[in-house]
C-alpha cells in the first residue's frame, strides 16, 4: 500500500495508506468518507467524456477538443461570466481561475463567501493571533468545545486524530486529560464522547447561552437566571467555571453556528468570549469546521492575488470585493458559469439555484450530479489526491501536499489541464 | 452450538481422566485451568499421543479456538454501523504499546495492534490480545465507550 493525504474531507488525513486493485480501493486507515472518496474513482457512474446539451434536449457526448471550444466560446460571448466553486481543487487550479476571471473581465467567488470567509471580518479563525496549528491544539488543548457541529458525521477522524483522545505534549493521558463539550440543539452522536452535553434552545439559544457567559467570564455579577439557553443554571454554571480553569481552549464551530438566523450576533459574541479568555491567560482558539479539503486554500489564493479573501469583482481595475453572488444571480446579473468541482444546483437555495439554472453552465465534475445534468458543457476532471497533484489547505491553514496514487481512467485531464486549455482557447478566440 | 463460556466439567469429560499426572496435575484440575486458559492443550500428552482420544481432541480443540475466546471476552463491532472513525484505535492501551503512534492519533498501520481501520470501517485484527483476555481479564471498556455509533459492544 502506498501513503496517501486523503482530500475528503477538510481535516485532510496525511496518516493513511491505499492501494487501487482489480476489484477496488484497499485502504488503511480511512473513514469511510475517506474510504467512499477514493473508491468513487472506481465508480460505475463516473463521467469519462466531455458532454454537451442545447436547453431542454438530452446530453451528447463530444471529444474534449469541441467541449473546450464551446466553453471558451461561451465564456468569451459572455458580458459576465461567473467562475465558482474551487474548494474541492488544490490551490493551484483556484489561482488558475483567478488569472482567467481577470482576463474574462468576470467574478471569482468560492465556496468560501458563505462558508468560511465571513468569519474573518470577526477575526474567529484561530482567534487573536489568526495563527491555529491542529497539532498545537492535540499537543495543549485540554477543553475542547464542539458547537453546532457534529463531528461523529461530517469529520469523522478529527476526533480521534487531533482533539478528544490523543495524547500530547501537556496531555499526557489523552481523553482522560481533556474535558469536552459539545453544544447543539439536539442530541448528537458526538456528544457520547462529552463530560458537557448541552442541548441549545432552538430559537436563539446560541446567543443567550453566550452573552451569559461572556458576563460570568468578565466576572460581572448578577442574578444567574434559572436556565440559560435551555440549559439549567447549574450545568451552564459548571461549565462556564470549568472553561474559565483550562490551560488552553479549543472552540470548534460548525454550519449550526455559522448558518443560524443570528449568526451576526452569535459570531461577535464568540470572537468576544475568546479575547477575554486570552486576557485572562487562557489561550483560547476558535476554529470553523469547513467541509471542502481545500475551503481554506481559495481564501488564501484569492488573497495572495488580489488582497480579496473571496467574492472578487475583475470588471474594474483593481478588482474589487464583489456584493454577493446570491444577490447577483437573482438579479440576472451574470450571463455564463464556469463551475469546478462543486455542485450548486443541488446546495443552493431554490430561488439562487433556479437563477444559476437559467444561464449557460460549464461544469468541471467528477461524477453526474444535478448541476452537470443541467449544464451546457461538462468536461470530465480527475479526483484530488487520488489522481492528481497539488496542495491542498487543511481546516487549520497548514499547507498539505498531495501526490496521486493512481492515473485517471480514459485520459481524464486534471482541472489545472482544462483550465490552462480554456485559457489557451480564450487566447485563440 | 457450544456455550459462550467454557465449562470445566465439559472439558473434563473430554479429557483422559486417567489422573496420569503427565501435566503435573489431575484432570480436573486441568480442565479448570484449560477453561481459565492458564494452561495450553499440548501440555497433556496421551491426549495427543493416544489415538483414541482423537475424536475428543477434536472437539476440544473446536471448544477453544481463537473464535470462541473471541466471544468470551464479549467484544463484537458491527462493521455496518462503524464509520471508521478510529476512535477505538487510539483509546486501546493495548494499540498504544503495541504501535505508540496511535496513541498520539495516527492511525494503525501494522497487523500488532487490537483494532486497525481496513477499506474505511474498524476491524478486530488481534483480538487474543484484548486486556479483556486471560491473563490479565481486566474489565477495560474504553473502546465501547469512544465509540460514536456504538458499534463496539461488551457484554
Amino acid at each position: 500500500m502506498q501513503d496517501t493525504v486523503c482530500c475528503g474531507c477538510s481535516v485532510v488525513c496525511d496518516d493513511v495508506a491505499a492501494k487501487v486493485t482489480k476489484t477496488g480501493i484497499q485502504s488503511l486507515g480511512l473513514c469511510a468518507l475517506g474510504h467512499a472518496y477514493y473508491s468513487s474513482i472506481r465508480s460505475q457512474t463516473r463521467l469519462k467524456k466531455a458532454q454537451m446539451k442545447a436547453k431542454s434536449t438530452s446530453a451528447k457526448t463530444i471529444p474534449f477538443k469541441k467541449a473546450y471550444e464551446e466553453a471558451s466560446s461561451i465564456l468569451s460571448s459572455s458580458q459576465r461570466p461567473l467562475l465558482i466553486g474551487w474548494s474541492n481543487s488544490p490551490i493551484e487550479v483556484s489561482h488558475l481561475g483567478l488569472k482567467l476571471a481577470k482576463s474574462l473581465k468576470g467574478v471569482y467567488d468560492s465556496t468560501a463567501s458563505f462558508e468560511y470567509g465571513q468569519l474573518r471580518q470577526h477575526k474567529l479563525v484561530g482567534g487573536e493571533t489568526g495563527t491555529v496549528n491542529l497539532e498545537d491544539i492535540r499537543n495543549l488543548a485540554d477543553f475542547i468545545v464542539y458547537w453546532g457541529v457534529n463531528p461523529a458525521e461530517s469529520h469523522h477522524r478529527h476526533a480521534s486524530r487531533y482533539t478528544v483522545f490523543p495524547t500530547g505534549e501537556k496531555i499526557p493521558e489523552g481523553r482522560e486529560s481533556r474535558t469536552v463539550a459539545v453544544l447543539d440543539i439536539r442530541q448528537t452522536e458526538s456528544m457520547r464522547l462529552a463530560n458537557h452535553q448541552l442541548i441549545l434552545e432552538f430559537k436563539n439559544g446560541d446567543e443567550q447561552f453566550l452573552t451569559t457567559l461572556l458576563t460570568e467570564i468578565k466576572g460581572t455579577t448578577g442574578t444567574p437566571p434559572v436556565k440559560v439557553g435551555g440549559i439549567p443554571a447549574i450545568e451552564f454554571l459548571s461549565f462556564a467555571k470549568q472553561i474559565q480553569e483550562a490551560n488552553y481552549i479549543a472552540i470548534f464551530y460548525g454550519n449550526g453556528l455559522l448558518h443560524s438566523p443570528h449568526a451576526s450576533k452569535t459570531l461577535p459574541l464568540l470572537s468576544k468570549v475568546a479575547r477575554v479568555l486570552n486576557k485572562k491567560s487562557r489561550p483560547c482558539v476558535t476554529l470553523p469546521m469547513v467541509a471542502y479539503c481545500n475551503s481554506i486554500g481559495v481564501v488564501t489564493a484569492s488573497q495572495t492575488d488580489t488582497k480579496i479573501p473571496y467574492s472578487v469583482d475583475f470588471n474594474r481595475q483593481p478588482p474589487r470585493p464583489y456584493k454577493s453572488v446570491f444577490k447577483g444571480l437573482i438579479a440576472n446579473e451574470f450571463d455564463a458559469a464556469l463551475i469546478v468541482g462543486w455542485d450548486p444546483l443541488s446546495m443552493l437555495p431554490a430561488p439562487i439555484a433556479r437563477a444559476l439554472e437559467k444561464i449557460p453552465l460549464i461544469t468541471l465534475s467528477t461524477h453526474p450530479s444535478l448541476t452537470t445534468r443541467e449544464s451546457t458543457v461538462v468536461i470530465p476532471t480527475a479526483v484530488t489526491g487520488v489522481e492528481t497533484t497539488g496542495v491542498v489547505y487543511r481546516m487549520d491553514g497548514s499547507a498539505v501536499p498531495v501526490q496521486p496514487i493512481t492515473k485517471p481512467p480514459a485520459n481524464i485531464p486534471t482541472e489545472v489541464q482544462v483550465l490552462e486549455q480554456l485559457a489557451s482557447w480564450l487566447a485563440v478566440l | 452450538m457450544v456455550d459462550k463460556k467454557l465449562n470445566p466439567m465439559q472439558l473434563y469429560k473430554l479429557l483422559p481422566q486417567t489422573n496420569c499426572k503427565q501435566c503435573g496435575m489431575t484432570c480436573m484440575a486441568f480442565a479448570t485451568r484449560l477453561a481459565l486458559r492458564e494452561v495450553e492443550l499440548k501440555d497433556c500428552p496421551p491426549l495427543h499421543e493416544n489415538p483414541q482420544y482423537a475424536t475428543q481432541l477434536a472437539t476440544i480443540n473446536e471448544l477453544i479456538t481463537p473464535l470462541l475466546a473471541a466471544e468470551e471476552t464479549g467484544v463484537k463491532l458491527d462493521d455496518t454501523m462503524c464509520t471508521g472513525c478510529g476512535n477505538c484505535v487510539v483509546v486501546c492501551p493495548v494499540d498504544a504499546s503495541a504501535e505508540p503512534d496511535t496513541a498520539s492519533g495516527k492511525a494503525a498501520r501494522s497487523t500488532d495492534t487490537v483494532f486497525r481501520v481496513e477499506n474505511g470501517t474498524a476491524k478486530i485484527i488481534n483480538l487474543e490480545k484484548c486486556r479483556r483476555f486471560p491473563p490479565d481479564r481486566m474489565n477495560c471498556r474504553v473502546c465501547e465507550q469512544g465509540c460514536y455509533v456504538k458499534a463496539i459492544e461488551i457484554w
